[in-house]
């Protein structure tokens, strides 16, 4: 029986299991060193992903997963392509068939792929319904309709509208006794050359197509890994494995070694879908995107680092907090606020005006940036010194997000039952 | 005798407003079985969890070798989580592994010592299943695994032998003296008081948060009340009743079971009984771990498990003595 009395100052030893103070090496080493000895702190690490990747990415659910966004890639560029199959044929009505030759040249003038059939009226509507004919112009010369199933397109409309410009010209022209033909060569003869300081290569439609997929792309990573990661600490706490694991490694080992495991996964998905889309995109022509494709790829790589590491390291120090997946849901919210929001602002303001100013400053402040900044670099409307800025602004926010998360996560981990309150979990021990 | 290998000093712990751990105070010897008993909440748990580092005391130290217990000497401990704490989806051989280079080993040493336990744990057939598809039992033996795969130099088990049959019982058993044998303090608790009486070398019973008694069987049944059984067939109902500190347990045909309160002179029993005419049987019995526990827990635990234990922090750690009145406790 040894009855030793208790020494009161001595409270904190060498030994507190606290992430912050174990990144230096001199307490591992100080220890008795026989049989196993100290473990590297990289090695920690590594060991941990290591388990991470084959855990994850060994399971059906990740090769179904990313079977399946292949093959929602793969049917929407058949759909692109199908789409595009065959110029828009346009029925001309015998009344105004006079307009089919200015109609075809304005037509091919302003880029459009559209063919002019001349059609009988009765038979029009039928055609309409049946897909035969995307639109049918009609009516008398002063009135002219165009008759579509559902809407008409913007371009048929510009094609159109500017063909009738060109009659009237024409016989006004006429009818003031000057010759058309000279008149349109001495007007031809000034001509005005567009400078474009950002030269947009997409239409409008393409455009948001960009936005969509790099922020859609950015924000389905973020959520899913995320989740994921946080399952998986949720996992190792109702398992009480973590138990066993912070016997022998740090708190902040642990979480930066399942942190990296999950982000080689969720990168190697997103580098195989990105490079598949870029693919797809070159290959139907459906997008042109700026001119180093794989550079964009990089970026987008960088920014989902940047991104998953910022959001992932909140995620998971939030669901520290709950012993049970079913918990899981209430702690998490706060946290896919912050990757939603961006998201949704993301795709309201780029889609209306790229160069929005407000986008621009949102834009480089973390946590909106590594979902706009992307899709702005995408669009090429943002400029080296915003990328370079929001890049640094958002390593900084790691760097002190993720001490905060390690924090809340060594303060959590342990304490299994009830959801552990924000304050406790933040307290420094 | 050389001193504890393993010593736990002073520890207190506080859960928000109630004192799980208050003054845990005892020393491991090498190659010892050492028997953590007490009822759930007294605070077992909590203390294995400071030993191995996964909590932090508020106050107190463990030692091992004389030394504060850093990160590199936790590494050397084996441990058993009280609830069972392994990947579920994980290969049986392929977790083992992992948990062995987590704790230093290289990755073939890892493959040796995860093969060796599989294969010692009868584990053979399930190598390659994955921990979740195993019944709970042998779940529990890969538990066991996994505490033994860095061939650790202390061995600190929560409730190892719960939930197990009876030949994994031997099995367990069998490991764990095979590892007190090579001089690996070990630490298990249990509510299996039979079982511990059988397995251990000493016992520590916990409750309220802080050790009440430690010691061998013998030790803490010294100090505690004796047995006697008197088999005496002419005696009255109450024939033992005038005498002092001794009372009538129970009463089966001639047969009375009496328990001496401490002091109490045994040889004036016997008188009493050969007053009353033949004595046919007069043995005095060591009283089972149960007993003694039960008395222990009850006597200790009356005055408040959680709270209001600052006024008494002097009855630590000793050899408690039981109270002489405790008549009205049992039934």
């Amino acid at each position: 029986m040894n009855t030793v009395a208790p020494a009161p100052g001595d409270t904190h030893g060498p030994d507190v299991p606290d992430g912050e103070r174990a990144a230096g090496p001199g307490g591992d080493t100080s220890g008795p060193r026989n049989g196993t000895g100290a473990l590297p702190a990289r090695r920690a690490v590594g060991l941990v992903a290591r388990r991470e990747i084959n855990s994850r990415m060994r399971t059906r659910s990740f090769v179904l997963s990313t079977l399946g966004l292949l093959l929602g890639l793969g049917v929407y560029a058949l759909v692109l392509v199908l789409a595009k199959d065959g110029p828009a044929r346009v029925g001309v009505e015998r009344e105004v068939a006079a307009m089919r030759p200015v109609l075809a040249a304005v037509a091919e003038k302003a880029g459009g792929d559209f063919e002019f059939v001349t059609v009988d009226g009765d038979r029009t509507d039928r055609m309409l319904r049946d897909g035969d004919l995307s639109a049918v112009l009609g009516g008398t010369d002063g009135r002219l309709t165009l008759s579509v199933e559902r809407e008409a397109d913007e371009n048929l409309l510009g094609v159109v509208r500017a063909t009738i410009a060109e009659e009237r010209t024409t016989r006004e022209l006429e009818r003031a006794g000057v010759d058309p033909v000279e008149f349109r060569e001495r007007v031809a003869s000034s001509t005005v050359r567009v400078h474009a300081l950002e030269p947009s290569e997409n239409s409008a439609a393409e455009q948001f197509a960009l936005i969509i997929s790099s922020t859609g792309l950015l924000y389905f990573f973020f959520v899913f890994y995320g989740i994921t990661l946080a399952q998986g600490v949720v996992e190792e706490k109702s398992s009480r494995v973590v138990e066993l694991l912070l016997s022998t490694i740090r708190p902040w080992q642990l979480l930066a070694g399942k942190l990296i495991g999950v982000a080689v996964a969720g990168l190697t998905q997103l580098l195989l879908l990105g490079g598949a889309a870029v693919a797809l995109a070159q290959g139907t022509g459906a997008l042109t995107l700026p001119s180093a494709v794989g550079g964009s790829l990089v970026t987008m790589g960088v920014w989902f680092l940047l991104g998953f590491f910022l959001f992932a390291a909140l995620l998971a120090a939030a669901a520290a907090r709950v012993s049970r997946q079913e918990d899981l849901q209430g702690v998490l919210q706060p946290v896919m606020l912050l990757i939603t929001t961006p998201f949704v602002l993301g795709i309201a303001l780029l889609s209306k005006d790229a160069h929005d100013p407000l986008i621009e400053w949102l834009s480089l402040v973390p946590p909106l940036s590594p979902i706009l900044m992307p899709a702005r670099m995408l669009l090429g409307t943002a400029p080296a010194w915003q990328i370079a800025l929001s890049l640094v602004l958002a390593v900084a926010a790691l760097v002190g997000m993720t001490r905060v998360a390690g924090r809340m996560y060594a303060g959590s981990v342990l304490r299994s039952g009830s959801r552990v309150p924000l304050t406790e979990a933040l307290r420094v021990r | 005798m050389t001193g504890p290998v393993l010593e736990v000093d002073g520890l207190r712990k506080r859960y928000g407003r109630r004192q799980a751990v208050a003054d845990m105070t005892f020393g491991i010897h090498a190659g010892e079985l050492f028997g953590f008993v007490g009822s759930n909440g007294a605070g077992k748990t909590t203390t294995m969890r400071i030993i191995l580092g996964v909590l932090t005391p508020d106050e107190g130290e463990v030692r091992w070798r004389g030394r504060p217990v850093d990160f590199a000497a936790r590494r050397q401990f084996g441990y058993m989580p009280e609830e069972r704490g392994l990947y579920p989806r994980m290969k049986v051989g392929e977790h083992l592994r992992y948990l062995g280079e987590l704790h230093g080993l290289p990755s073939a040493a890892a493959r040796r010592a995860a093969d060796r336990w599989v294969e010692r744990l009868e584990l053979s057939r399930y190598a390659t299943e994955e921990v979740q598809n195993l019944s709970l039992g042998n779940q529990q033996r890969v538990q066991l695994a996994a505490a033994l795969v860095h061939d650790p130099q202390v061995l600190v088990l929560d409730e190892p032998f719960s939930g197990l049959d009876p030949v994994a019982v031997d099995v367990m058993h069998d490991v764990l003296v095979e590892r007190a044998g090579d001089g690996v303090p070990v630490m298990f608790s249990s509510h299996q008081l039979s079982l511990v009486e059988r397995v251990c070398d000493r016992v520590g019973i916990v409750s309220g948060g802080r050790l009440i008694a430690c010691g061998t069987i013998e030790e803490l049944s010294e100090n505690a009340e004796r047995r006697l059984l008197v088999d005496a067939p002419e005696a009255g109902e109450n024939w033992a009743a005038g005498l002092r500190g001794v009372s009538v347990v129970s009463r089966e045909g001639s047969r009375t079971r009496l328990r001496l309160a401490k002091g109490a002179d045994d040889q004036r029993v016997l008188h009493a009984a050969l007053a009353t005419g033949p004595v046919l049987a007069f043995v005095s019995e060591r009283p089972p771990l149960s007993d003694l526990y039960r008395d222990l827990v009850t006597t200790t635990g009356a005055h408040g498990q959680d709270t209001g234990r600052t006024s008494d922090t002097d009855t630590t750690a000793g050899v408690a003595t039981t109270a002489n009145d405790t008549d009205g406790d049992e039934t």
